[in-house]
């Protein structure tokens, strides 16, 4: 008997579903090796043994040399449990699908079809199943459903997807150089100037990405409002009283404002003109990642990293397809219809369901943008065979409804507008209303159509102005972005990847770069971007980056070569690379005054209650070595002010006053010990017995 | 040598490089503010340091301007 087929899955849950599909009863046995889960299945006599990955198994690092030397630009590919901390887990991964890999003689990447799941079974297939990369089969597929895992594995691709693959790689190799390299040259520069080691990190994206950031705040801290005035007005006709629009959006002037509210103000107007017009409005396209992250962020406030997150699990579950796309578009090979017909059993989505499936033909109102690898994200109408989450729950409802509105006809608003004159002035009354629903009906709650709809009204007619007023208004500064906008934003400027855009914007948090929902750059976020521009504005210009991304995606086009790519990367950023350390010492002093800045931040604790006048820090007694907090004013002899601090765990001011007694408060972590809020007021009224919360 | 009003780094003029774009708002506004308003340069300063839209580099220029009596140039 022969050995058997080994399929490489991206994920457990993935894998599960891949050996339920192929499985000739759909039972695979699970099975486990050193707790790595892997499935045994049964199909037409041959046996599968479907394994998964744990995302990255392998990742990129320095071929030779220490942790803080660069420039680097010789590297390798190793598995993740040699290169990074905090990946040991890897490493039992790897031995198990090594051992596996053994006992088959077929094998078969079936990761997610795009360039990181393309790259996650090539490096298995490379380094752990020795070598099988060039004879490896790949899966394609788009949904997790038993239909389309079958149909992928009877016609899988007789050898793996190497241009994803290369782009896959190069991807990560400039990456690494750039994020390792620039990141060692800024925190090395501060080690060398302070001798305190603390990480300021950069990125061939995340340098453009914060600039954005920053350049929107300056301009909101900047910005000059400039006064204007609306003429507020409301008319009484046919027993209504209704809004009444000036003629001009703005008005420049006080005078002038002043003018027409005196002018017109109790005066008598006459109906001029009544004019109609009829708007189609075409249905939504269908979501790609970018419009799913938008529009949940709109109505859910999901960041796009949670949608994405989201969206992945509802994948695993086989309700929606992939998710990480870029396509607009619903190939007929999806069956739309069978998809509708799926739907229609499901007691929310029925009633919508049978309507368009009554139609004759349906075709969906489609997008400019594609995407080579999957279409745009719809749901398989496979019921959840598992209870959702509340945030599942919406986001499916979400995707369902979009793609049913995309087959849907348009929707025709007839909308009313109105003129009147009053003293040589014009006003105008709007209104409009539904004539058809088209695919409003099918987009609800999402889409409001909303409806104003005025008396019969007809020209000659008199209108009483009960009310008009000049309201001083000022201009507005630009909104400040949120993970949804800056997110876009990075689409427009095609910087980053669908799959990497999200992870970006989290790390600006993470790093403290930026803070808040609308995102405002912090002074760490301001002072790297400043210091970064003042000596390699390269690193922040998102033309570099840019020109690069274009440069990959020709690799994935199969027109350019990895090789000559990489070479290009480094030719680049080796400039960038010797100025940064001819100019090491200036580089960290500055670099070092914000990092002192940073931790002395940290470290302060708010105002001193007891003086008044003078900052509370958290300090450390030269003589015993013990912490505890202080007054900035001890060393003016103004205040003598401070308190004992637990010496175990970490330490970390709150921000927010005691609730008790208006005192700081620091939040303290403990080992072994719940986290608590300490209250630095020995006699405040809401400790008890000596206790914080 | 001076330090710029706004962030106190040093400075030939009353603000720093970073800064100098707010400074040429600040006078920029006020021919569209005096056109609006017929404000005098002082009342302008006054009204734009308490302005909840203005940038809070403009406030804070603005006021420390009116403090030191600064003319319209």
């Amino acid at each position: 008997m022969g050995k058997g087929v080994l399929i490489i899955a991206e994920k457990p849950d993935a894998a599960q579903r891949i050996a339920e599909a192929l499985d000739d009863r759909g039972k695979p046995k699970k099975s486990m090796r050193r707790g790595i889960p892997y499935f045994l299945a049964s199909r037409k006599g041959e046996s599968l043994i479907v394994v998964p990955a744990l995302g990255h198994l392998y990742t990129v690092c320095q071929a030779k040399g220490g942790r803080d030397d660069y420039p680097i630009f010789e590297i390798d590919w190793a598995p993740r449990y040699l290169a990074e901390r905090g990946a040991s887990q890897t490493k039992l991964w790897i031995e198990t699908i090594s051992e596996l890999s053994k006992e088959a003689d077929t094998f078969i990447s079936a990761c997610d079809f795009d360039i990181e799941g393309s790259l996650i079974g090539y490096n298995i297939l490379k380094y752990a199943c020795g070598e099988k990369d060039k004879e490896a089969k790949r899966m394609r597929f788009s949904t997790l459903t038993e239909r389309e895992l079958v149909k992928a594995y009877e016609n899988a691709s007789p050898q793996l997807d190497f241009p994803l693959i290369e782009a896959g790689r190069a991807r990560h190799e400039v990456d690494f150089i750039y994020g390792v390299n620039l990141t060692r040259a800024l925190t090395s520069a501060v080690a060398k100037e302070s001798g305190r080691y603390f990480t300021i990190s950069t990125g061939r994206v995340q340098g453009p990405t914060l600039h954005f950031v920053v350049e929107r705040e300056k301009e909101i801290l900047s910005f000059v409002p400039t006064p204007y005035w609306k003429i507020d007005a409301m008319v009484k006709v046919s027993g209504r009283s209704l809004e009444a629009l000036y003629e001009k959006d703005r008005i420049e002037t006080f005078g002038e404002a002043q003018e027409v509210v005196e002018k017109c103000g109790g005066k008598i107007g006459l109906i001029k003109d009544v004019r109609t017009r009829r708007i189609a409005q075409a249905p939504p396209t269908p979501f790609n990642i970018g419009d799913l992250q938008a529009e949940a962020y709109r109505l859910f406030g999901f960041t796009p990293l949670r949608t994405l997150g989201i969206a992945e699990a509802l994948y695993l579950s086989a309700l929606i397809s992939y998710p990480r796309t870029s396509s607009q578009k619903l190939p007929a090979t999806i069956d739309s219809r069978g998809i509708l017909e799926a739907l229609a059993q499901m007691p929310d989505y029925k009633a919508l369901a049978q309507q368009l499936l009554s139609k004759e033909r349906i075709l969906p109102h489609e997008g400019e943008k594609e995407d080579s690898a999957h279409p745009a994200i719809y749901p398989t109408g496979k019921a959840p065979d598992r209870e959702l989450n509340p945030s599942e729950k919406k986001l499916y409802d979400l995707i369902v409804k979009r793609f049913m509105a995309t087959f849907a006809e348009e929707s025709l608003r007839e909308s009313l507008r109105v003129e009147i004159e009053n003293s040589g002035y014009k006003f105008f009354l709007q209104g409009s209303r539904i004539l058809e629903e088209g695919w409003l009906r099918f987009y609800r709650p999402y889409v409001k159509g909303e409806e104003k709809i005025l008396p019969p009204l007809k020209v000659g007619q008199e209108v009483l102005f009960i009310k008009v007023e000049a309201l001083e208004k000022f201009t507005e500064p630009p909104p400040r972005f949120n993970p949804s906008s800056l997110l876009r934003l990075m689409e427009d400027w095609q910087i980053g990847t669908k799959a990497t855009r999200a992870e970006i914007i989290d790390t600006l948090y993470k790093r403290n770069y930026v803070r808040d929902e609308r995102m405002a750059a912090t002074e760490l976020g301001f002072d790297v971007d400043e210091v970064l521009g003042k000596f390699s504005p390269a690193i922040i210009s998102v033309d570099m980056t840019r020109e690069l991304e274009s440069r990959m995606d020709a690799i994935e086009k199969g027109l350019e070569t990895r090789e000559k790519v990489l070479a290009e990367a480094i030719d680049r950023i080796k400039p960038v690379l010797e100025e940064l350390k001819a100019r090491e010492r200036e580089l960290g002093e500055q670099l070092s005054l914000i990092v002192r800045k940073v931790l002395q931040q940290q470290r302060s604790v708010g105002a001193c209650p007891v003086c008044g006048t003078g900052t509370l820090f958290i300090l450390r007694s030269r003589r015993t070595g013990k912490r505890f907090v202080g007054c900035s004013n001890f060393f003016k002899g103004l205040c003598k002010a401070s308190f004992p601090l637990p010496q175990r765990g970490t330490i970390k001011p709150t921000g927010d006053a005691c609730q008790g007694c208006g005192w700081p408060t620091l939040g303290v972590k403990a080992l072994g010990r719940r986290p608590w809020i300490l209250c630095l007021n020995p006699s405040c009224p809401k400790k008890a017995g000596g206790e914080d919360r | 040598m001076n330090k710029c009003l706004i962030c106190e780094r040093k400075s030939e003029s009353l603000v720093c490089e970073q800064h100098s774009k707010v400074y040429k708002n600040i006078l920029e506004g006020y021919e569209l503010w005096k056109k609006a308003k017929g404000l005098s340069w002082n009342d302008y300063l006054s009204e734009l340091s308490e302005n909840r839209y203005a940038g809070a580099w403009v406030r804070l220029l603005a006021k420390k301007m009116l403090e030191l009596g600064i003319r319209a140039p």
